[in-house]
């Protein structure tokens, strides 16, 4: 995978600081207990059209990111985790700033949502892609972040 | 008539000096005339969950017709019978259910069962028809309705237990919802799906069954139209607690986004994993729904589960690292050692074929097969500890 072949739409943007971080979110059912993170964490999920979210770090703290995550998500984040710009473009892709895009009616976006462009790949592209992706962020380890407080709780 | 004869007749005992030596006054038809009545409403509720937006049959509702089939002396002891209209016996064996909830609940502390397709009007004529039963009665006199079949315990309706029974149907406190609050009759999703509990209950004369959930939700469940899963059924029937894990598919019910009920089952198996650390992810893989990741996810399938068990037992055996297994959009199961240093991989596919893979650090492409050969699937990780 070296060839970048870079087709955005109307209203994405390449970010381009290759230091930047991108956020990810960890979901429950890819997160073990004993902390092992499925591969499959980092790429794209059934019905994001092969444009798996991520935030910002120019536009939101991690924290910021996991508190919007547990508000707004269908399951609570188990924990943050992240790769740069620079890792990803080294992995033969690129990652997308899509705030300025059209919303549909009713949608919610987060804030400093961008994502990393798995359009257009084959099955083993993604596989390869995310194998990558999760061995750098793997290396850089977990982003401390807290669990969102339960109503009522007033300590973790 | 012996008890076996008599499984699908419903029951209802009258009691007093009236009815003595099995005599069946006139003005008490009007009792049989009211259940009639609102397993008939029942019915229509059970047909429009089926049939959104159409009309209802014009011969539905007399097809939802009570005989008596016989009076026991005694007192008077009645056995109804349904004339049976096959067209329209499933929702009739509903509505009976659902009709008998009402009147247990009515005349105990449960909270009375809500029928979703009924509008408001209707809901308080099938209220009505429910408070109706027992208005013949007078003080000594009883009528003991036997709602779970001829030997289940009975509801006792008598002068005194219908003043309350009355008053919980009437439904006085909706006279506070503003109208724009009152439900508004709903419509369930239907689709082919699985889940995985305990088999608790087995009526084979109905043919329907309750799945108990790991949750503890319990879910009711029909297949008429494939009896031949009685035996399938009979293998896993026990109680929660030791009954064993059981997937059940087909045509699953959901009122407003919950699980309701299995309109249609046509696959019953016994699911079973060993009891090491992998069998028990794998048992909490087998009870995820369809878009368990809040997406579009499909169910883990049955094959790809059971490949991975045999998988894992391969990775025990080779004492290897303990590899991380997790379940995929595809509805397979993911096998795979992966850290900072590299990724190693078995992804098994639904329909139980394998794909291996794997990469180093700081490579560009990965290593990847496919094969539907078990045996080569284990060598691949055996290779993990060289």
């Amino acid at each position: 995978m070296t060839d970048i072949d870079v087709e955005l739409l109307e209203g994405e943007q390449l970010m381009s600081d290759s230091d930047e971080l991108a956020y990810r979110q960890v979901a429950p059912h890819m997160l073990e207990d004993d902390g092992k993170i499925a591969t499959t964490a980092f790429g794209p999920n059934s019905s994001d059209n092969n444009k798996p979210s991520f935030s910002r770090q120019r536009e939101v703290s991690p924290q910021a990111a996991r508190d919007w995550h547990d508000e707004y998500a269908n399951s609570p984040s188990r924990g943050v985790w992240a790769v740069s710009v620079g890792e990803v473009v080294a992995s033969g892709r690129y990652v997308v700033d899509d705030s300025k895009c059209a919303l549909d009616p009713g949608a919610l976006r987060a804030p400093g949502h961008c994502f990393v462009d798995f359009r257009g790949l084959s099955k083993l592209q993604r596989k390869e892609l995310r194998a990558m992706l999760h061995m750098h962020a793997m290396r850089r380890g977990e982003i401390p972040t807290e669990a969102a407080k339960e109503d009522g709780q007033l300590f973790s | 008539m012996t008890d076996e004869q008599r499984h699908d007749l419903k029951r209802v005992r009258l009691k007093g000096a009236r009815f003595d030596g099995g005599r069946l006054p006139i003005d008490s038809l009007v009792e049989l005339q009211n259940y009639q009545a609102v397993v008939r409403i029942a019915a229509v509720a059970e047909w429009r969950l089926e049939h959104p937006g159409e009309e209802v049959p014009s011969d539905f509702k007399s097809s939802v017709s009570l005989a008596i089939e016989s009076i026991d002396d005694g007192s008077a002891d009645v056995f109804l019978a349904f004339e049976q209209h096959q067209v329209y016996v499933h929702y009739q064996a509903e509505a009976q259910d659902v009709a008998d909830a009402v009147i247990v609940a009515a005349y105990s502390d449960a909270e009375i069962p809500i029928l979703p397709a009924l509008s408001a009007s209707e809901d308080t004529e099938f209220r009505e028809a429910v408070a109706q039963f027992g208005e013949t009665l007078r003080p000594e006199q009883s009528i003991e309705f036997y709602p779970g079949g001829v030997g289940s315990v009975p509801v006792t309706i008598t002068v005194e237990t219908r003043v309350n029974a009355v008053d919980r149907l009437s439904r006085i406190e909706d006279f506070l919802v503003p109208p724009d609050q009152v439900p508004q009759p709903t419509e369930l999703d239907k689709e082919e799906q699985s889940l995985v509990g305990r088999i608790t209950a087995l009526d084979a004369e109905k043919k329907k069954f309750t799945l108990v959930l790991s949750d503890g939700e319990e879910l009711h469940g029909r297949y008429p139209k494939h009896p031949g899963l009685l035996d399938d059924f009979r293998k896993v029937l026990n109680s929660a607690a030791e009954g064993p894990l059981t997937r059940v598919t087909g045509a699953l019910q959901m009122k407003n986004g919950i699980l309701y009920r299995f309109w249609e089952t046509s696959r019953v198996e016994q699911v079973h994993f060993d009891e090491t650390a992998w069998g028990a992810r794998l048992s909490k893989m087998a009870t995820l729904m369809s878009r368990w990741d809040g997406a579009a996810a499909a169910q883990i399938s049955s094959e790809s589960l059971e490949k991975a068990q045999m998988i894992l037992r391969a990775v025990d055996r080779a004492e290897i690292a303990s590899p991380g297994v997790f379940p995929t959009e595809d509805g397979g199961v993911l096998i795979e050692w992966a850290d900072a240093t590299g990724v190693r991989s078995i992804e098994i596919l639904e329909g139980g074929n394998f794909e291996t893979f794997s990469m180093k650090f700081g490579e560009q492409e990965g290593a990847h097969s496919s094969t539907h050969d078990l045996s080569v699937a284990i060598r691949f990780v055996e290779a993990e500890k060289a």
